[in-house]
């Protein structure tokens, strides 16, 4: 599956300035050695994926025959034609996928937010305990099992869209830890002061200023949201048994772990293993799922990018 | 001004107070794979949780109408109930609510209840099966098997012992299943699990590819060792560019049907039992000399090029098989396996026998349906696996799907695909027959030998039984050494059965790891076991 690495550096690194000498600016010659670097770098990020793509489009036979290559050896859409039976099945798992992210995005976005924006008022009473208890849940989890109880046996969330949203997924301290930093350092307590005397109440101050000058951190911590919801698989497994609500990741998921499943087993019992193993669809099938299941992810980088390259900090405090 | 910056953050604190709560539920990492974890943490709940419903079915307390003649005939008499049944498998399947209703329909006048079997991919069984226990969902019936965690479900008390049931609900199946199965199946002189009745001996052998036997006219006949195949080798080698003659993944090794000839009972991460042995005295294989020739042989047909390059590394055999590329490669055996492998992999081949077939635990115990602990009516599960056993509509209804729709009857116990329906777009294609119940009653496929049944019955005579038929180690006092020994075979194994490393140069590296790991500690505590087993049993 296709790693969910942020490369920001890269990103932001290929934005050429002008051209006209300036101050302080690096020599041509080291300039040319860092847009080298990241030049192969990003051609290093680019080259799985276009290996994929052209296994995805590749003949079954030719990839046993001559292994995987840049330009297909042999040009076959046999991989996309089988998923074209599952075509039904796919557009509701991508249905799934894009109203979980998407709800899944906005609450964690707003959640992180709201708890993160009183950790970081001095003069809200309650600030060291709220900030060690959302710390503790980074250290201690209680784990698979008792987590699987509540979740399914106490808040009866199995089997429904909730239970791809919530679990394991819909905070995480370590973010709010991180926006919470953030307030502190780029929201300055005087604007919140004079805010309050023209007489804007809390909730005025959080969503008019707070959340505006905030945008970088909140694009931040949307995109690894997203990243998180789009690429979750777990939560399929472990609490969907319905097949209308299995996510597109889980879908792909499935078929890598069964085979995993089924060769790790394959030794002990290898007359089940290989009838089993036979039934999994290819190795072109598994990468065309792959290209299918990238999708709308790969677009979701650069409609985020703007709001890291937009000015970082806002500052609205006279000097 | 002050108060009503105080009530604004006072409602801020009561909305983070929800978000805190949902928050503690959170936790970040999830990313591990958990095959290892829960089963831990799952076993202790479930341990804790059993209490004393889960064990003992003389005591058992559930809701019983005891029939007089123990068949299924007192439905009236019974309750309404649901048998709730998992299975592992390929996918689940589109058409599975039918097919439940349809079999539901035929239980009711038979015993009175309804039945839901659900399907769970191979990948998430594992995990699925072990939150089942862990948070006690009810259910009723599940797979087993020797592979996949048996005596660790019997030790945890997840599953429940059968043995008395089977004989009050379910006399009929117990006269049909193959005794040396039913016999095989125990442990510690218990059932817990109801053996599919099946082909149930393992033989090894080659599989070799029919246009090439026929194009050379290979008497197969006379192949009646490994060394006898060399000479074939060289001919395709030196013939044949592109095909490879002996094909080999990490996973596969001449080493099967080596072992299973020189040795009364191999396992390379526990104790070896040499050939002909009459002490029960267990030794570490790799330290034997038959070991060491095994790896030569391999080793050999690696250097002379009978073996494919990337054997120590490669996953999947299937995708060589279907282009072409092999030979020859390996396979365990039975009755009609040539003709599965060849619709498996669209190319022909035949087989060739080179063990005995031996009846070991791993056969015995390689497909089963357990109770779970879980179960509110254990009865009437068993009543409905002596129906399984013994009813050819039932079994058939549940393997193949419903006739007309699924599949059409060619002739009596001939099927095919229903009109208009191929395997891709059935609705109920689960092609797992082995999973349910009695084999023998199954229908066949126009492609498969009429004979079929027939042949799995003599195979299953001709079998003799394996020296330690019915005994299991149980790893739980040395889950340490087992682990550490996982591991080297890791680095090991794959290099030297496919003969890619020099087994002069590694075995005794590999001996001296494993030693290292444990080894030793782990022969001893299978020692033990294998005398308390004895003594049991009064040899």
């Amino acid at each position: 599956m296709s790693s969910t690495t942020v490369q920001a550096p890269a990103a932001a690194a290929g934005v050429s300035k002008t051209a006209a000498k300036r101050i302080n600016s690096i020599s041509s010659g080291s300039n040319l050695v860092v847009n080298a670097f990241f030049i192969l770098y990003s051609i290093a990020c680019l080259f799985p994926i276009l290996l994929v793509i052209s296994a995805s489009l590749s003949d079954e036979n030719a990839i046993t025959l001559h292994g995987y290559s840049i330009i297909p050896k042999v040009w076959s859409t046999a991989a996309y034609h089988y998923l074209s039976y599952d075509m039904h099945k796919i557009l509701v798992g991508y249905g799934i996928s894009i109203a979980t992210t998407i709800i899944g995005s906005m609450a964690g976005m707003l959640m992180t937010a709201l708890y993160a924006y009183p950790l970081s008022r001095m003069d809200f009473q309650f600030r060291g305990f709220f900030s060690f208890f959302i710390f503790f849940t980074m250290i201690f989890g209680g784990g698979l099992v008792p987590s699987y109880l509540v979740y399914s046996n106490i808040l009866h969330l199995k089997d429904t869209l909730f239970a791809l949203i919530i679990p394991g997924l819909l905070m995480s301290a370590f973010l709010v830890l991180t926006t919470r930093t953030f307030f502190q350092q780029t929201i300055h307590p005087s604007i919140l002061e004079s805010a309050q005397i023209d007489g804007a109440g809390e909730f005025r101050i959080f969503f008019g200023i707070v959340l505006p000058l905030s945008l970088p951190v909140m694009a931040t911590v949307g995109l690894f949201y997203t990243l998180g919801y789009w690429n979750d698989w777990f939560n399929s497994l472990v609490y969907i048994n319905n097949d209308k609500l299995v996510n597109l990741q889980y879908m792909m998921y499935r078929v890598m772990r069964n085979l995993q499943f089924l060769q790790s087993n394959a030794q002990s019992n290898s007359a089940v293993g290989a009838q089993e193993i036979a039934k999994i669809p290819s190795e072109t099938v598994r990468m065309a799922m792959c290209i299918v299941g990238m999708g709308p992810i790969v677009l979701a980088y650069p409609f985020f990018q703007r709001y890291f390259v937009a000015g970082l900090t806002v500052g609205a405090v006279k000097g | 001004m002050k108060g009503l910056q105080r009530k604004g953050v006072s409602v801020l604190t009561a909305a983070f107070a929800v978000s805190l709560l949902l928050a503690g539920c959170g936790s970040n990492d999830n990313s591990s794979s958990t095959a290892d974890g829960s089963s831990d943490s799952g076993g202790n709940n479930a341990a804790a949780a059993n209490n004393a419903n889960g064990s003992g079915t003389d005591s058992n307390g559930a809701n019983t109408a005891t029939n007089s003649n123990g068949g299924a005939t007192g439905a009236a008499n019974l309750k309404p109930y649901t048998i709730k049944w998992f299975v592992p498998g390929a996918a689940a399947q589109k058409d599975q609510a039918e097919v439940n209703e349809e079999v539901s329909k035929y239980l009711k006048d038979k015993i009175n209840a309804s039945f839901d079997l659900e399907v769970i991919d191979w990948g998430s069984w594992d995990d699925k099966m072990n939150l089942k226990f862990a948070s006690s969902e009810p259910f009723d019936l599940l797979y087993t098997a020797a592979w996949n965690g048996f005596t660790t479900k019997i030790s945890q008390g997840n599953i429940i012992d059968m043995t008395g049931l089977i004989d009050k609900d379910a006399p009929q199946a117990k006269a049909v299943i193959e005794p040396a199965l039913l016999e095989g199946s125990k442990v510690n002189g218990k059932n817990y699990g109801m053996p599919t009745n099946k082909e149930m001996a393992t033989q090894w052998g080659v599989m070799l590819r029919k246009d090439l036997v026929d194009k050379y006219s290979i008497d197969i006949t006379t192949i009646k060792k490994l060394e006898d195949l060399e000479p074939y080798f060289d001919t395709i080698k030196d013939k044949e560019p592109g095909v490879t003659p002996f094909y080999l993944n990490k996973d596969t090794s001449l080493l099967s049907v080596w072992n299973s000839n020189n040795f009364d009972h191999y396992d390379i991460a526990a104790g070896t039992l040499p050939l002909g042995q009459s002490d029960f005295k267990l030794v570490d294989g790799l330290e034997t000399p038959q070991a060491k020739a095994g790896y030569d042989l391999i080793h050999s047909w690696y250097q002379k090029g009978y073996v494919n390059k990337d054997a120590a590394t490669l996953q999947d055999l299937s995708g060589g098989l279907k282009a072409g590329k092999a030979f020859a490669y390996p396979e365990q055996l039975k009755p009609g396996k040539d003709a599965e492998a060849s619709t498996a992999t669209g190319v022909q081949w035949v087989q060739v026998e080179l063990t005995q077939p031996i009846i070991g635990t791993g056969d015995t115990q390689g497909a089963m349906t357990s109770i779970s602990r879980t179960s509110k009516d254990p009865d009437r599960a068993m009543m409905f696996l002596n129906l399984l056993y013994t009813d050819k509509y039932l079994v058939n209804l549940i393997a193949f799907g419903i006739e007309g729709k699924h599949y059409k009857k060619v002739d009596d116990n001939t099927i095919d695909f229903a009109d208009g329906v191929t395997a891709q777009t059935s609705g109920y294609n689960l092609n797992q027959a082995w999973l349910f119940g009695n084999q023998f009653n199954d229908y066949l496929w126009t492609n498969e030998d009429p004979q079929k049944w027939q042949k799995f019955m003599d195979f299953n005579k001709a079998a003799k039984n394996d020296t330690l038929l019915g005994f299991v180690f149980d790893p739980t006092n040395v889950k340490t050494e087992t682990a550490t020994i996982a591991n080297v075979r890791k680095e090991f194994d794959s290099g030297l059965q496919s003969g890619t490393l020099d087994p002069n140069v590694y075995l005794p590296k590999y001996i001296d790891k494993m030693k290292a790991a444990g080894i030793e500690k782990v022969i001893a505590e299978e020692q033990k076991q294998l005398d308390a087993w004895r003594a049991a049993k009064g040899q």
